[in-house]
């Protein structure tokens, strides 16, 4: 767990609703409206997306330290992709209301917070420029394969 | 008055007519006062680098007006367009807040006003008033949630024409104007860079375009682009 993790969690662990869960339990669906944050005490998450035709994409792997759904619950958005349980894990649930309070209190935790965002934005980015690397790498390996065929 | 590139310049956040209907400025008078003390304004013309991927962070850029493009290169140096950033974005908030380089570089595609604002005095807003953190992490989660779309596309697109036609209609449903000849769509894009945000080449835009446009799907005058059947764009997307 980072630092920043390790002082929002901190923050918010006399608040949340402590649960254990088994491997493939679905913590919210792409979708969803946001209750509230999901903070990853132990364990993993999975991070998938689908398309209409039910294709499943996974995105990335929230670690230990994690927090699910915080973009959501700031911007009021549904969730964009699905979260489920990887591995067994302990998760501690917060309220939308309870979470925005508690943060509010302090301005060093606030900053924590824009710290977690940053780095999901950055890890977007790095996202699609593996994307891009992998379509051309499949792209490169086709017309390899087309020209040794001739 | 004329003022450079006939832009509306707004020098003073507090007296913009329009910072009620952006995300990052609509704060409460006390809040957008304090910004507007440690913002610089400047005037840009298209095609100006504000940064560049890489670049430690000198501080955040507000988009006041015009727009800009937010691009990353591949490890193989192929450039992405990862946003299109509208007016009232925030630009470099994320590698200024972790105080880390620039994951993008930005980019003006037509004339622009921008307010500058150094890291040192961001952070210290950031530190002292809970209402400018609020609506940073606005941004930033709407940043976010910009680029998980992109990501989708990116991702679970099966063609290009799919990855081009939801593109199409993303425009459609951001900033598309209703004429009696379609939806009308203003491109300020060349082919190439309509290329890299969809991650492909210049030359399958092109082909694809008058593919669409031979299908009667599309027309395009000038730089406008009309989209006359949405429901055989629509049928292209699966994801």
């Amino acid at each position: 767990m980072t630092a920043t993790m390790t002082t929002i969690a901190d923050t918010l662990s006399e608040h949340e609703t402590l649960e254990r869960y088994g491997v493939g339990k679905v913590l919210f669906r792409e979708g969803d409206e946001p209750r509230g944050v999901y903070i990853v005490r132990s364990g993993e998450v999975d991070l998938v997306f689908s398309g209409r035709n039910g294709t499943a994409k996974p995105l990335r792997v929230a670690p230990e330290g994690a927090i699910l759904g915080l973009s959501c619950i700031v911007s009021r958005r549904c969730h964009d992709c699905s979260a489920t349980t990887r591995t067994p894990c302990e998760l501690g649930f917060i309220d939308r209301e309870t979470f925005l309070r508690q943060v509010d209190h302090s301005p060093a935790v606030w900053f924590s917070v824009l710290q977690l965002l940053s780095q999901d934005v950055n890890s977007c980015y790095d996202c699609m420029r593996t994307i891009r690397d992998e379509a051309a790498a499949e792209k490169k390996a086709a017309a390899e394969k087309k020209s040794l065929a001739v | 008055m004329p003022s450079p590139y006939n832009l509306d310049i707004h020098n003073t956040c507090t007296e913009c007519t329009v910072r009620a209907e952006r995300l990052f400025c609509n704060m409460s008078a006390s809040s957008i006062a304090a910004v507007d003390s440690v913002k610089f304004t400047g005037v840009y013309p298209k095609g100006s680098l504000l940064f560049v991927e890489g670049e430690m962070p000198r501080g955040i850029f507000i988009l006041c007006s015009g727009r800009a493009k937010l691009t990353t290169s591949s490890t193989e140096g192929k450039t992405l367009i990862v946003k299109i950033a509208e007016p009232g974005e925030v630009l470099g908030a994320s590698a200024t807040i972790l105080g880390k380089p620039y994951e993008v570089s930005a980019e003006t595609i037509e004339p622009a006003q921008l307010n500058f604002v150094k890291r040192d005095d961001f952070l210290k807003l950031l530190g002292t008033d809970t209402e400018t953190c609020m609506h940073t992490a606005q941004q930033l989660s709407e940043k976010y949630h910009s680029a998980q779309r992109e990501i989708r596309s990116l991702g679970l697109s099966q063609t290009t024409s799919e990855k081009l036609a939801k593109l199409l209609l993303d425009w459609c449903a951001r900033g598309g104007e209703e004429t009696n000849k379609g939806i009308r769509l203003k491109v300020l894009l060349t082919h190439e860079e309509i290329a890299q945000m969809i991650g492909t080449t210049r030359e399958t835009v092109t082909r694809l375009l008058s593919d669409f446009k031979r299908k009667k799907i599309i027309d395009v005058k000038g730089s406008s682009v009309f989209v006359m059947a949405k429901d055989s764009l629509e049928s292209m997307v699966s994801i």
